[in-house]
């Protein structure tokens, strides 16, 4: 996670933003959102987290212009989203991959190279590297309708990095992935972050959302419930966590002992471990590199 | 926002692609064409006027196989990607929605020109194969026959060998095939004596399936702006009704002359299909007028365009 200035510059400014459909006869159905206030700032990883139904793709939408605001104000990079000039500066990965099954992986990445207004020179070139980039070499001439939904969210990432794009929106950009896939991608949403692309993700995998993004706002029908910086969020007041290495038994007793007498309280002690997703991606890594596929 | 020459041709290539890569497509034509050239092998088809019922089958197949292939084209190309999403990353791009809509149309009646064509040769064949006297032109018949095989077997082949699509080799081998074939046939006579090129061929009925591939480019826009709004089934319905309706619209404003704004209103909205509808004008030896043919395509460029500015219209201000 990159710290990212309060003064930054907001490239995506939500204000008092009201959604409502409408069912046959114009009346109101649902509010998907209301009332949304949010500010993205340049070059920060923002999440927007909640259940199912809360209104995290509807609000992505409004940003893309596909769908409009009832009511409220919205800039995404100081334009309305309904400008093509705005929308030359995004890019979109949708929530399902949504992909021409007749096309093959590569054909799919040129025409959206073609779309973003590659040349065609520049356009191979970032098809070669949006493809090595996702891992699907060996796959670039297989129909899309043939992959796996792990690889078809791959070649959706790749779209959406297509063009080079200044601001990323990413809708359950680790749903469908493997353990794997899914570091990869938290890596590249971080790598991404590093060289100044602001993105904003949405997921309700809240342990991915952790690990990449720096501020998150949580809606709840609709609603933003929460919104901070996740260190903030996530803290607990008068509550650490310390990790010591080297320290046997005989010692850690001791040390347990002393804190709970100057705390006046009981003190938890657990033996530090890696996270069951950290084990899986080394195993997995030393097996592939000890007997790779053919 | 304004429609841009690149997005267009790029969006209109890759939605033809799609399309011809669909299977359903080719079938959509592979039965058109069969049933066209294959129902004139029963004797009935010459009695009466010559080659009078097989040329009106012919035409009858290309009009309402091409009017269900619109449909369907249109639906798999917008309705079904709106109803997935995949349109979703499109309009993410700075791609007008209008843009979108006309490159799915072009896309569309490129696949109705193709079929066009072939529909074109399979009358040819139609009226050629349509057994007289009692004689089956078993020349004609063979050649017919290797048709289909020329279609699927280079295109199992080259799927087998390099995994291409076999329906998109498909239409290029039925077009190629049907055009070899009816090229072979102008020439040979059922016994397979050979003549001048073009010689046993009833050429009238090529601007008279052009005619109806004019009236197809209507019923496409109409498809696409349906499908804009309806999936599948209730597309295909209202299509064949506006068919149905089209083909008998001067025969109810006629009914409705007694009220003058309402057959006015009539003939106006209602597209007049039978312009393009030229079996009457086939029967017997007459040729067909060019000078009718030209007006039917101004009227059919004309009301398509008018169907594409109300579609687009509508498909303008539309949520996703």
């Amino acid at each position: 996670m990159s710290t990212i200035p309060h003064d930054a510059p907001a490239v995506i400014d939500a204000r008092g933003l009201n959604k409502v459909f409408r069912d046959f006869w114009g009346r109101p159905k649902v509010r998907a959102v209301q009332d949304l206030t949010l500010e993205v700032r340049s070059g920060e990883v923002f999440g927007l987290l909640g259940p199912n139904g809360s209104g995290k793709s509807t609000t992505i939408k409004m940003l893309l212009g596909l769908l409009y605001p009832t009511s409220g104000e919205l800039r995404v990079l100081g334009g309305s989203p309904r400008d093509a000039a705005t929308r030359e500066r995004l890019g979109y990965m949708p929530e399902e991959s949504y992909l021409y099954k007749y096309l093959t992986a590569q054909e799919t990445l040129e025409f959206y190279a073609s779309l973003g207004g590659l040349r065609s020179r520049r356009r191979r070139q970032r098809v070669d590297e949006m493809i090595e980039l996702v891992g699907l070499a060996s796959a670039r001439h297989r129909r899309v309708g043939e992959f796996s939904k792990g690889m078809a969210r791959r070649v959706g990432f790749a779209q959406a990095l297509i063009h080079d794009p200044d601001v990323l929106l990413l809708d359950e950009p680790t749903s469908g992935l493997d353990p794997i896939g899914c570091r990869q991608v938290k890596d590249l949403i971080l790598d991404l972050a590093r060289r100044g692309k602001t993105i904003l993700v949405c997921s309700h995998y809240l342990a991915d959302m952790q690990d990449v993004c720096d501020r998150v706002a949580i809606l709840l029908d609709g609603r933003v419930c929460a919104q901070g910086p996740v260190r903030e969020l996530v803290r607990q007041p008068d509550t650490w966590r310390i990790t010591l290495e080297g320290v046997d038994d005989a010692l850690r007793d001791r040390l347990v002992a002393y804190l709970q007498e100057q705390c006046g309280r009981p003190v938890a002690v657990e033996p530090a471990g890696r996270s069951l997703e950290s084990l899986f991606v080394d195993v997995v890594t030393r097996q592939r590199a000890a007997s790779p596929p053919p | 926002m304004a429609v841009r020459p690149m997005p267009l041709f790029y969006l209109t290539r890759l939605a033809f692609t799609e399309l011809v890569r669909q299977p359903v497509c080719l079938l959509i034509a592979l039965a058109s064409v069969a049933l066209s050239t294959g129902l004139p092998l029963m004797i009935a088809h010459q009695l009466g006027q010559q080659g009078g019922l097989a040329r009106d089958g012919a035409l009858a197949f290309e009009l309402t196989g091409g009017a269900i292939l619109a449909a369907y084209a249109a639906c798999s190309t917008l309705s079904r990607e709106m109803h997935s999403g995949t349109i979703l990353a499109i309009l993410s791009r700075p791609i007008s929605r209008e843009t979108l809509f006309l490159a799915k149309f072009a896309a569309v009646a490129l696949l109705v020109m193709l079929f066009t064509i072939c529909s074109a040769c399979a009358a040819l064949l139609a009226e050629r194969l349509a057994p007289r006297f009692f004689e089956t032109d078993w020349y004609g018949v063979r050649l017919l026959l290797a048709v289909p095989v020329a279609v699927f077997v280079p295109g199992a082949l080259l799927n087998w060998r390099r995994g291409s699509n076999v329906a998109a080799w498909g239409w290029c081998f039925l077009v190629v095939a049907l055009v070899l074939v009816t090229a072979a046939l102008s020439r040979v006579d059922a016994e397979g004596h050979v003549g001048r090129f073009g010689e046993f061929l009833d050429w009238r009925l090529v601007p008279a399936a052009m005619l109806v591939g004019a009236g197809l480019l209507i019923l496409a826009a109409f498809a696409l702006g349906l499908a804009a709004h309806l999936p599948l089934a209730p597309t295909v319905v209202l299509l064949l009704v506006l068919l149905f309706a089209g083909l008998l619209s001067g025969y109810v404003a006629h009914l409705a002359s007694r009220w003058p704004p309402v057959a006015t209103a009539i003939r106006t909205l209602l597209p007049d299909f039978q312009m393009f509808w030229p079996a009457d004008d086939l029967a017997g030896d007459a040729a067909l007028s060019w000078r009718s043919v030209g007006a039917a395509a101004l009227y059919g460029l004309v009301y398509t365009t008018g169907v594409l500015c109300l579609g687009t219209a509508a498909f303008r201000n539309r949520q996703f």
